[in-house]
């Protein structure tokens, strides 16, 4: 028979093929979130008669909801269009900035070294803070209205495309660049005619993704006077016009829906 | 009956990487304007690195290579633009754009004569039709509309060709452009490779790892031994000695 030699001697064999090391560290951290959970729970007056009465009074909320006012149709469908337009105008403006600033972002594409650094500390920042925070800062420097939704949305999708555009631009083959750079063609010609082309299914396909969330925070924006249809929401449980709140979260629900249904496509029509 | 115009020429070529390594140690010869010079020798011998530092793909450390009566050395920007259209390369790997067609990776070679219409793709039907005319040279009139990343090896570096000839270049580098080809598709390559650069009156430096190749295609062949130039002459020249001292010299030094 054929020796093996083993690189690791028996005791560090046994260390890797047991596991007992890994069960205690679990036990720990299990120990330690259960006590976490107990202390949240009393520590935010959440007691079991509080949460019962919630769903007693849910299940009148839903009864009262019944049946939906379909009368308000006619006046929110243009509000959802408006969702969908904020949602396309912010996309596209986060798609611009984000392939722009990524030229400048990758390693293999920056002109200057540390600038990349600086611009993926940007993506970072932009993707932490909220859309609804966005909005609400671009409300104050623009006004209400569609616009700071638009901002906002842009904004808070550059900090997401911003980071996979650029690590997709870093991972494109080195051999590519350096063939359309041996002809003479410029940074950007070497970008839009190289780098974008070899990456456009990723670019799509990431857009596609973006679109839809941004179609769900859309659809709440107005809820802080950003545009949209999700004022409607705020507007009608004030009232306590439950039908009409219900007939918002329909209408809420067959946009997103369908919008869904179409990036899902377009998402299988580029790969 | 060929002149003696020196197109390139080469003084004293030294260039180190930054881990030490000298890849070329004082190289200098010239190159003839329109012959087809074929560059020799072992693995690690520096051949990549001298036709790198030719269209300043890479810094050179000391020493000067003169093109056409322009110093590569310190070209900057749009100067050294300017130089790369002159001098068209192909590189071993294809390096074309796999996912635009044959047609548009020709007209590739266009985009130093454009500006932002360049950015955008917008070529003038002249260059499309003269990009068209070079891909039918090169029995390509069939892929012009396929993507790249559906030809094979041989038909990709072919486009290859097609891109850098439509530089309209004084000079054109191929390093170890078959190296990745099977044998047939080997002599095809570059048998266009020969004609179109002949047809074209473009000057050619190649490196190539197979002897019979430098010999059957070279006007010229130069030999690299660990970064200096120890062959030089015809390929009559290249007998089996020259090879031996080329290729298997490291018992000696040991
Ligand atoms: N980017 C680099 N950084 C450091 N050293 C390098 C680099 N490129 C090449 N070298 C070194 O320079 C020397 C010459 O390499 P070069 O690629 O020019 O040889 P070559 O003749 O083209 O070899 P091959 O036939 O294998 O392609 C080698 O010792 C190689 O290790
Ligand atoms: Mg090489």
């Amino acid at each position: 028979m054929k020796k093996v030699n083993n690189p690791l001697n028996e005791k560090e064999f046994k260390a890797l093929i047991s596991k007992r090391k890994d069960n205690l560290f679990y036990l720990i951290i299990l120990i330690f979130m259960t006590f976490f959970l107990f202390f949240s729970l009393s520590q935010m007056n959440i007691n079991p008669a509080r949460v019962i009465r919630g769903f007693s009074t849910l299940s009148d909320l839903i009864k009262n909801m019944f049946p939906p006012d379909f009368g308000q149709l006619s006046r929110l469908w243009p509000l959802a269009i408006e969702s969908i337009q904020i949602a396309i105008l912010g996309t596209v403006l986060g798609i611009i900035f984000s392939i722009t600033l990524s030229m400048f972002a990758a390693k293999n594409l920056t002109p200057i070294p540390g600038l990349g650094v600086i611009l993926k500390g940007f993506f970072a920042f932009t993707r932490a803070v909220p859309a609804l925070v966005w909005a609400l800062l671009f409300i104050t420097a623009v006004g209400l209205g569609t616009l700071p939704g638009i901002l906002a949305l842009g904004v808070n999708s550059i900090g997401m495309l911003g980071k996979v555009f650029s690590e997709s631009f870093e991972n494109i083959n080195k051999a590519t660049i350096e063939g359309l750079n041996s002809t003479g063609a410029s940074r950007m010609q070497v970008f839009f005619q190289g780098v974008v082309p070899e990456t456009i299914p990723i670019i799509l396909s990431w857009s596609l993704f973006r679109f839809d969330i941004n179609i769900r925070y859309s659809s709440i924006l107005g809820v802080v006077g950003a545009g949209g249809i999700g004022w409607e929401l705020v507007r009608a449980s004030r009232m306590r016009d439950y039908p009409a709140l219900l007939m918002v979260i329909l209408v809420i629900l067959v946009m997103v829906y369908a919008v869904e249904q179409f990036t899902g496509y377009a998402r299988r029509v580029v790969r | 009956m060929k002149q003696k115009d020196v197109l390139i020429k080469i003084s004293d070529l030294k260039k180190s990487f930054p881990g030490g390594t000298e890849a070329l140690k004082g190289v200098s010869f010239d190159v003839y304007r329109g012959e087809l010079l074929v560059i020799v020798g072992a693995s690690g011998a520096g051949k990549s690195t001298l036709l790198r530092c030719i269209n300043g793909l890479s810094a050179i450390s000391s020493g000067s290579i003169v093109v056409d009566g322009i110093e590569v050395n310190g070209l900057k920007g749009k100067k050294l633009r300017q130089l790369r259209t002159d001098v068209g390369m192909i590189f071993q790997s294809f390096n074309i754009v796999n996912r635009k067609r044959v047609i548009d990776n020709a007209l590739h070679g266009r985009l130093a004569y454009y500006g932002l219409r360049g950015v955008l793709g917008l070529y003038s039907f002249e260059d499309k039709k003269k990009a068209f005319e070079i891909l039918a040279r090169l029995d390509l009139e069939k892929q012009v509309a396929k993507r790249a990343d559906q030809l094979s090896g041989g038909q990709k570096q072919r486009v290859a060709i097609a891109r850098a000839i439509m530089q309209e270049p004084k000079v054109l580098l191929a390093d170890e452009p078959v190296a990745s080809l099977d044998p047939g598709a080997s002599s095809k390559v570059l048998g266009y490779l020969h004609k179109i650069c002949q047809e074209e009156d473009i000057t050619a430096i190649v490196s190539l790892h197979q002897i019979d190749y430098a010999r059957n295609y070279a006007d010229r062949i130069i030999g690299l031994t660990e970064g200096v130039v120890t062959f030089e002459g015809g390929p009559e020249d290249l007998d089996d000695e020259a090879i031996q001292e080329l290729y298997f010299n490291e018992e000696e030094e040991e």
